[in-house]
């Protein structure tokens, strides 16, 4: 049985949690279709938030120019993050002026097409994207390795759990009074992880 | 952030700070001054500036061989010096792995005396990439220099105009009293690991004073 945790928490906390968007976090989703359809259509990101705020995307380490060709495949990750500033960020935006300096890493749609199934992907944001689009999927549920959680969750600071109006794992629900050191997850599986804010 | 004045990532704070400056307040002034006097003010350890120059985008643990060019610059912690970031990056004019020390002195050093080159002549630094792009692109600009100042400079004359001016700026700072000392980064770039790929800075000290020996 898949491991889990659900948090409520009684007011923004949430950005306890973000750091973990930048180191990545795998979401389920249906793979074989264009980024354009997994984040509008899958991950419910209205379109016009993709289209004009969404301004740096990479595929496999790649940087993307077209949504509608880009296609994400079982296992890939997708890394995204609003418009950076500087030369670098000008040459890696999505369509920029600067596309061309960029060719070596720029991504390059090939292969065959591949049929559309569930699978799953590692998703990773950055500045501004974390803290506008963090809470949504963390509302929806991301998973992450039992020893990465494991380790996260030790970090937290000790007031962090008086902020918790509700933890339970496992679909057991734990006295938030309690010690919350004793959350612990087997290290190899998955965890589904989700966290609410009032 | 780092000395306490404000919590980490209070945008509207940082703001403030910058008008401060403008105000003149003793904090404004301190501020003013620069990252290094404002860090010694309130004794914070992690200053990243280099030759009391504040450090721009780039983390020279995530980008080595930017690191190299924040070192040792006559400049300071200047990226535009030596724009290691072209090919660490973005594979142009090569690929260099920006995580390892491995072929960083060269990189910084061949783009360092490029850079001075160019500065020099007038032209924007950007025609760089086109330059590092396309190899014919090089020649056309000691055409078009040649053209303008009525010389004939080859190539190998170019790389030794970049070369005399990095000799210059490092014996005027040399005077100054800068040492190899100051061709180094804080120390916390060199212990302090860099999420997600847990990096430091791993160019050695004696690798960075042989950036000049050409």
């Amino acid at each position: 049985m898949e491991q889990s945790l659900y948090l409520s928490l009684k007011k923004n906390a949430l950005h306890h949690f973000f750091p973990l968007f930048e180191q990545g976090v795998i979401i389920t989703t249906l793979v074989g279709g264009n980024i354009q359809d997994l984040l509008s259509l899958h991950l419910g990101i209205p379109p016009e938030y993709v289209e004009n705020r969404i301004q740096t995307i990479f595929l496999d380490g790649k940087a993307v120019d077209s949504l509608k060709e880009a296609v994400v495949r079982d296992g890939s990750t997708l890394a995204l993050s609003a418009a950076m500033p500087g030369l670098v960020g000008a040459t890696l935006r999505r369509g920029g002026a600067f596309a061309s300096l960029r060719r070596s890493i720029t991504f390059a749609q090939g292969g065959e097409a591949i049929p559309q199934k569930e699978g799953r992907i590692v998703l990773k944001l950055f500045n501004l994207l974390v803290s506008e689009l963090g809470p949504h999927l963390l509302a929806q549920g991301v998973r992450l390795k039992g020893e990465e959680l494991n380790r996260f969750l030790g970090r937290l600071p000790k007031d962090f759990w008086d902020e918790c109006r509700e933890v339970v794992m496992n679909g057991l629900k734990m006295d938030v009074h309690s010690d919350m050191s004793t959350l612990w997850f087997e290290k190899d599986g998955l965890v589904l992880l989700k966290v609410t804010s009032m | 952030m780092e000395a306490g004045l404000l919590k980490f990532g209070d945008a509207q704070g940082a703001i403030n700070l910058v008008k401060e400056v403008g105000k003149g307040t003793p904090l404004g002034r301190i501020l003013g001054s620069g990252a290094a006097v404002t860090g010694k003010v309130y004794g914070v350890e992690r200053i990243p500036v280099v030759k009391g120059q504040a450090m721009p985008a780039y983390d020279p643990r995530a980008v080595q061989g930017i690191g190299v060019t924040y070192a040792t610059t006559p400049m300071g912690a200047d990226h535009t010096a030596g724009y290691a970031v072209a090919t660490n990056i973005m594979n142009i004019g090569g690929q260099v792995d920006p995580l390892k020390p491995a072929g960083q002195i060269e990189l910084s050093r061949n783009l360092q005396v490029a850079t001075a080159a160019i500065d020099a002549v007038g032209m924007c630094l950007f025609i760089a990439f086109a330059v590092l792009d396309q190899p014919e692109t090089f020649q056309a600009l000691i055409d078009m220099i040649n053209a303008f100042y009525g010389l004939k400079l080859t190539a190998d004359d170019v790389t030794a105009l970049g070369r005399s001016i990095l000799k210059n700026e490092r014996d005027f700072n040399s005077r100054a009293g800068f040492t190899a000392q100051q061709d180094r980064l804080p120390d916390f770039f060199k212990k302090e690991p860099l999420a997600p790929h847990n990096v430091t800075f791993q160019v050695k000290d004696e690798e960075l004073d042989k950036v000049f020996n050409w």
